[in-house]
């Protein structure tokens, strides 16, 4: 089935269609807030909201992007909703957190010291990431996540290969300046 | 941070997939079947249909008022709240 027609079909509440969808865009949904939120459960329900917000609202798809585009954006937004969200109940993120590390100590054996510095940094580069504006975020971890090329984000993004540079570049500097300041 | 840790981050390539679990694709699959469950509870005939009828409730009310304030010239045998003292 052609994009334009499983969209076509979507807004035409087609669930088989959907249900097409959930197969071409689950795991990259699912993966790429994994990857944000480091946890299974927390992911699996937000991949949820992400899936509910698509059926929900696919009247509003008006074609500027690829629907692959469209969707990552929803799946990056929702994720960032939940680490604002969690970043206000600190102190309970900081247990999530622990715990999380305590499982993986068990699995892998490696040095807690490091892999605590790990944890934090990664948590200071997301939530660095979540300030910088939507298009350099998308255009950033297109290529970091999903290792497409600036031409295969071009076309994405339906913009030109220097604009993706550019974006990624100060996708980059933004995240350099905020990182430094914490 | 240093700036080497900042380096680090900005260029670690995360290729890895993760996928799904199977029980997350079924409940996604079934998002339309449950929003369309709810959609129908919720189904704009019902509302309409309600609408409609209280409007033709108001319109029925108004055209016996006007009648009959016409026909005796008082809305108290409507609301039939006169006190005979």
């Amino acid at each position: 089935m052609e994009e334009s027609e499983l969209i076509y079909q979507i807004k035409d509440q087609n669930p088989k269609a959907f249900s097409h969808l959930v197969d071409l865009y689950s795991t990259m949904v699912y993966s790429v807030i994994f990857k944000m939120i480091r946890n299974s459960q927390d992911s699996e329900d937000i991949t949820q909201e992400v899936f509910v917000t698509i059926w929900t609202t696919m009247d509003a798809f008006k074609g500027d992007s690829l629907l692959k585009t469209w969707i990552y954006r929803i799946a990056i937004n929702k994720a960032h909703e939940f680490i604002r969200k969690k970043n206000r109940k600190k102190r309970k993120g900081f247990h999530v957190q622990m715990e999380e590390t305590s499982i993986q100590i068990q699995e892998n054996e490696p040095i807690p010291s490091e892999l605590l510095e790990f944890k934090e940094l990664e948590l200071v580069f997301t939530q660095s990431l979540s300030k910088i504006p939507e298009n350099q975020q998308i255009a950033f971890l297109l290529n970091r996540f999903e290792g497409l090329s600036y031409n295969e984000i071009a076309i994405e993004m339906k913009t030109s290969h220097s604009a993706v540079e550019s974006l990624i570049f100060r996708a980059k500097q933004n995240l350099s300046k905020l990182m430094k300041k914490s | 941070m240093n700036k080497d840790k900042i380096e680090f981050w900005l260029n670690k390539k995360d290729e890895t997939i993760h996928h799904p679990s199977v029980e997350l694709l079924t409940k996604l699959k079934n998002i339309p079947i449950e929003n369309r469950a709810i959609i129908q509870s919720l189904s704009p005939w019902i509302l309409w249909l309600a609408a409609a009828s209280f409007i033709g409730f108001m319109l029925f009310n108004i055209s016996y008022l006007k009648s009959n304030s016409a026909n005796d010239n008082s809305l108290d045998s409507y609301f039939s709240i006169t006190t005979t003292y």
